[in-house]
């Protein structure tokens, strides 16, 4: 009941914060804090002149509230999206405006709405944040910084306001615009609002214009050292269907006496008519290199700023190797255990980052399912890249039968900042094992 | 954003103009000035800004021990307001004399706050604006009520306004609407100041009581009717210093009320008038000095809210009250504005003539439901046929023979009657009450008897402190009484029966010589600040102050070896210019960007030309458009350059494209 409570406390916050943030200018912000002060010092007009500010600044504010109340003009827009954006890079694109009135508009700003990043209330009472078990207990209850965490985790995109050039009457604009996604995963749009601010620039009254899009942003990629994946060619059955033609499409060998039982297509009649024998073409499958990329959901309570590095880490992984000549299988388990693959005329880098891009927690099955996804797999596979999230029993006891399966293995395992060291002096390590320490992550890639 | 040039500098001129320092605001304004003709810039880092934020607090710190010292708890921000501008500035100067335009915002914080986002700790804030308001903050406090306040604080505002304005509006609609806001500010700023005077008016009672204040010189609900036992405290609020004769006044007056309606006493007409002050801004004479007359010193500590001073009848002259007003009314109240919390002020007096206007017809009135028990009385005691003198003895002694004092007070069921007030019953059944049934009963007797009376509240001077020497008057020494009017003046009379002073002494506490002692040792420390405060800051907190001050500045200039940056010389930055980077066409390219699609990232000039001339607004200039660009080209590129004809064509194209550009936006009609 409390946390219902104060959960809509810092709704009703929230939002009065966000009504000040948008419709007052910095110029609007000052007037308004210099308000308050003179409201305070000049309460008694017998001892101090501040009421005479604030009577100036009161008139000023007031005349500036009710202009912003009175704006009826109506326009068009049009947002010309990227196909993809990346957490982290400036993302520019194009907006195309059009006047609605017979006036011209001059001195407008433009502001894109996206999503309510504000917690659920579900979110807000079952998700804690990091370290939070170390707060006191009036923190932990009032959940001031679960609340503000949350909110900055499901912060999408950071957006600059923009100038609009002058729109004549029922004409048209085009205008390039910015925004920096923050979180990966689909960047939706609700609408764009054009701000009309007044004469004094203090207060703006908006006109919205609804404008729902989404655009899908991929994860935050580190450049990697030149690096070379572990395992090589080793029989493993790519398998026709795997390969960049239609049908049989197996790898020619040589050409071999016929022996009975060899199809009739393959016989080589050229061959036959020089030798006086019947020659038969011989043929075998393609072989292909296969990586594993085997990506660790399972956050037990953990930093999730954690589970977005390993993310990260994995998109890394997957933009940068050479997948002309390999396949690359990406493993995890979500609602249910997923496996793709890429390379060789199967999905292409940017799926796999598509795919990279929805991955979520998983919190409703045990880790043993990935445990039997890899298992399925490891057969086919030459080599393993694992992306793991702690370093416990359990995943221990993956990468010991990687091993035992005898595939060469990399073993990457993220970690909280300031707790590298733990998981390093941890007994048993792997062949080539590196602990990387979330925010100092680009660090640690440039040294495997 | 930065402050437009000479805003802060005319603001610490304004501010010095006003709060009579008008060179140290001059040298202010000189120094922040003067940094845009500097050619030289400091490399100031987060130390150096911690350091000189350091310096503001140590400076602070410095104008909160002077305020405090030297103040009250009421007036504290008048002295520690004014000097807001000095504290801040070396965080100011800093700002303008280093190479960086802003100052990081974790600099103002050590260590840095657990709730501060990544984002905020490399946030930059420009601490321009927030001087620019606290130097208006400090003028605002200097209180010099005069016409020039408001313009100076409205210039300052319409030039930060003007500068920030939308483009949208065109300047003289902005300046129309400017005035006409300056007006309604004007106005209402003089509303203001009449709201406060209704509101205090109209809830004086409450602010009193708010405060901790006895009296209010509006309304006074006594406790008559009340059942139960009064209770005050034995806390000492006024200590008395009769000099002359020796003797104390015995009654301190503060108000008089006029009306009485069942328990509450009314005054009519209560307007309060400023009294000029005498010879020195501490004196205030009221009257004209008689021939003797009789002194005291009072000794109280004022607090928020009314600020009534406690007076003997018949004051005629206050000295060493140095508060900024002192008001009077026509019931003899003295309010004062403004000034210390804790005052030591003499009053001379002399019980002939008094501050009180003369009687009003109201002075004569008596509530309706009283009037049966007052005619009863009034008979009795034959007071219609009595001179005035003869009724007051009358009065005088039918009190003191048939009446009792209590602070118990109950109401006799058996011999109650319901239609009779409680000051009837007080009369007529059970005759025994405290100081506001005497003084209630007494004031409506003598106003039965046709004697123009009123209702006086106060303090009574009785107990004398061996420990500090002089006459101390405590909460539960509050007190009634009536003022009658008779030979052309105004005369006490004090008909509660002599007991209730033993009565009121036989309730104090046990714990009450602690609390006495406690209060004596506040008095004096009090009466030390006020006597010795500014003073020994100077002795003292002055001679720690410089040499730590001076200590900082060189610190912070000498011992760090600061690095200085001269700004590149007009020269030196030719040779970096890119060439052609003074072309007109960069004129017309930001007047195009408002009416047509602006450049995309990586279009060349000429491309976006071809691309926008088809665009209703540059459609009539496109030939003209493609000259200037093909000059602007030459100007860059060709190694030639454009002659000087050239040149003047160019400009001749551009001014010409941006006239009709500005015609077709703004159509004259």
């Amino acid at each position: 009941m409390s946390k219902r409570l104060l959960y809509r406390c810092y709704r009703i916050i929230s939002d009065v914060q966000y009504w000040i943030r948008r419709r007052f200018t910095n110029g609007g912000q000052f007037v308004f804090t210099g308000l308050v002060l003179a409201a305070m010092v000049g309460v008694d007009t017998t001892r101090t002149l501040a009421y005479q500010v604030f009577a100036l600044l009161f008139c000023v504010l007031a005349f500036s509230i009710a202009f912003s109340l009175v704006w009826t003009a109506k326009f068009g827009a049009q947002r010309q999206l990227p196909r993809y954006g990346s957490v982290g890079v400036p993302l520019t694109y194009r907006v195309r405006l059009v006047n609605r009135t017979s006036k011209p508009q001059a001195g407008l700003f433009l502001l894109e709405n996206l999503v309510d990043p504000r917690p659920t209330l579900r979110e807000f009472i079952e998700q804690s944040e990091p370290g939070e078990a170390e707060r006191s207990w009036l923190s932990r209850w009032l959940g001031v910084s679960r609340w503000r965490w949350l909110a900055t985790q499901r912060h999408r995109g950071r957006f600059r306001e923009r100038a609009v050039p002058d729109l004549p009457p029922r004409g048209e604009v085009e205008m390039a615009v910015e925004i920096v996604p923050l979180l990966r995963g689909p960047l939706r749009f609700t609408g764009l609002s054009l701000a009309r601010p007044d004469p004094f620039n203090l207060l703006r009254a908006f006109s919205r214009v609804p404008l729902p899009q989404s655009l899908p942003v991929l994860p935050r990629r580190y450049p990697l050292p030149a690096f070379t994946l572990p395992g090589s060619m080793k029989y493993q059955h790519g398998g026709v269907a795997l390969a960049s033609t239609v049908g049989e499409s197996e790898e020619f060998v040589s050409l071999r006496d016929y022996r009975p039982g060899d199809p009739v297509r393959h016989v080589h009649w050229r061959s036959w008519a020089r030798m006086g024998k019947p020659i038969v073409k011989e043929y075998e499958d393609e072989f292909f290199v296969r990586h594993a990329l085997v990506l660790d959901t399972f956050l037990a309570g953990g930093d999730s700023e954690v589970f977005e590095e390993a993310v990260s880490v994995a998109a890394s992984f997957a933009c940068t190797l050479q997948t002309q000549d390999s396949l690359l299988d990406l493993m995890f388990v979500g609602t249910e255990a997923y496996h793709f693959t890429s390379g060789r005329g199967l999905a292409h880098t940017d799926q796999i980052l598509e795919i990279l891009a929805s991955v979520q927690v998983c919190r409703e099955r045990p880790f043993h399912s990935l445990e039997h996804l890899v298992a399925e797999h490891v057969a086919r596979v030459s080599g393993c890249i694992c992306i793991l999230l702690a370093w416990d029993g359990e995943r221990q006891k993956l990468v010991r039968r990687l091993e035992a399966a005898e595939i060469p293995l990399l073993v990457l395992v993220l970690a909280a900042p300031g707790r590298a060291g733990d998981i390093a002096q941890t007994g048993y390590r792997p062949e080539r094992f590196h602990v990387l320490e979330s925010g100092r992550v680009e660090e640690g890639l440039a040294r495997l | 954003m930065k402050t437009p040039p000479l805003l802060l500098g005319a603001c610490l001129l304004f501010w010095g103009w006003q709060t009579d320092i008008p060179l140290v605001g001059a040298v202010m304004a000189l120094v922040l000035e003067g940094s845009r003709a500097m050619g030289w810039r400091w490399e100031l880092g987060d130390d150096d800004f911690g350091r000189l934020w350091k310096l503001s607090l140590s400076l602070l710190l410095g104008d909160a021990v002077y305020a405090m010292s030297v103040s009250q708890r009421t007036d504290l921000d008048l002295y520690l307001f004014p000097w807001l501008p000095i504290v801040f500035f070396p965080m100011v100067a800093g700002q303008v004399y280093s190479t960086h335009d802003r100052i990081p915002l974790r600099v103002f914080f050590w260590p840095l706050p657990s709730w501060m986002t990544p984002e905020q700790r490399i946030r930059e804030i420009n601490v321009t604006y927030p001087y620019f308001g606290a130097c208006l903050l400090a003028t605002s406090v200097s209180n010099r009520e005069t016409m020039l306040f408001y313009a100076g604080n409205a210039v300052l505002l319409g030039w930060t306004l003007w500068t920030a304005r939308s483009r949208r509006f065109p300047a003289p609609a902005w300046l129309a609407l400017f005035a006409v806001i300056i007006a309604v500010g004007y106005q209402s700023s003089g509303l203001l100041s009449r709201m406060q005077k209704v509101l205090e008016r109209r809830y004086a009672s409450r602010i009193a009581q708010g405060t901790g204040e006895l009296t209010d010189p509006y309304e006074s609900r006594t406790a008559i009717g009340r059942i139960g036992r009064l209770k005050l405290s034995g806390a000492i609020t006024l200590r008395i210093d009769p000099f002359f004769s020796g003797r104390p006044p015995g009654l301190l007056r503060q108000t008089s009320y006029t009306l009485y309606n069942s328990g509450y006493w009314l005054a009519t007409r209560p307007q309060f008038a400023r009294v000029p002050s005498g010879a020195y801004s501490d004196e205030w004479e009221l009257l004209p000095e008689p021939e003797d007359y009789d002194g005291v010193r009072i000794s109280t500590r004022l607090g928020e809210g009314l600020r009534l001073l406690a007076v003997p009848h018949g004051a005629f002259e206050l000295d060493r009250l140095p508060v900024k007003d002192l008001a009077t009314n026509r019931l003899g109240t003295f309010r004062v504005f403004g000034g210390p919390d804790w005052v030591n002020y003499s009053a001379r007096f002399h019980p002939g003539q008094t501050i009180d206007g003369p009687p009003g017809i109201e002075d004569l009135r008596i509530p309706r439901n009283e009037d049966t028990a007052l005619q009863r009385i009034a008979d009795d005691l034959g007071l219609h046929n009595l001179k005035p003198e003869e009724a007051i003895a009358t009065i005088r002694a039918f009190f003191e023979e048939h009446f009792r004092y209590t602070t118990f007070l109950s109401l006799p069921e058996e011999l109650s009657f319901e239609a009779a007030s409680p000051l009837s019953r007080f009369l007529l059944e059970f005759r025994e009450g405290h100081c506001e049934y005497f003084a209630s009963a007494t004031v409506l007797l003598l106003r039965e008897a046709g004697i123009p009376s009123r209702y006086v509240t106060g303090y009574a001077v009785r107990e004398f402190s061996p420990r500090e020497q002089r006459y101390v008057v405590r909460m539960r020494d509050a007190h009634a009484w009536t003022i009658y009017y008779a030979d052309g003046h105004w005369h006490e009379l004090d008909t509660t029966p002599g007991s209730w002073q033993e009565a009121e002494s036989a309730r104090a506490a046990w714990w009450e010589p602690v609390t006495d002692y406690l209060s004596t040792l506040q008095f004096r420390f009090a009466r030390w600040r006020a006597e010795h405060g500014m003073g020994a800051l100077l002795s003292y907190g002055g001679a720690l102050l410089v040499p730590l001050i001076v200590f900082g500045v060189w610190r912070f200039l000498v011992k760090k070896r600061r690095r200085r940056f001269q700004r590149l010389a007009p020269a030196d930055k030719s040779l970096v210019r890119p060439r052609g980077d003074d072309s007109e066409f960069y004129r017309l390219e930001s007047q195009l960007i408002r009416c047509a699609p602006e450049r995309r990232p990586g279009e060349s000039p000429a491309r976006w030309l071809a691309r926008i001339s088809d665009t209703p607004a540059c459609r009539p200039l496109a030939s003209s458009l493609f000259d200037a660009i093909r000059l602007h080209y030459r100007h860059r590129f060709d190694p030639l350059g454009l002659d000087s004809h050239e040149r003047v064509q160019l400009a001749r194209i551009v001014d010409g494209c941006i006239e009709q550009l500005r015609t077709t936006a703004h159509p004259r009609r």
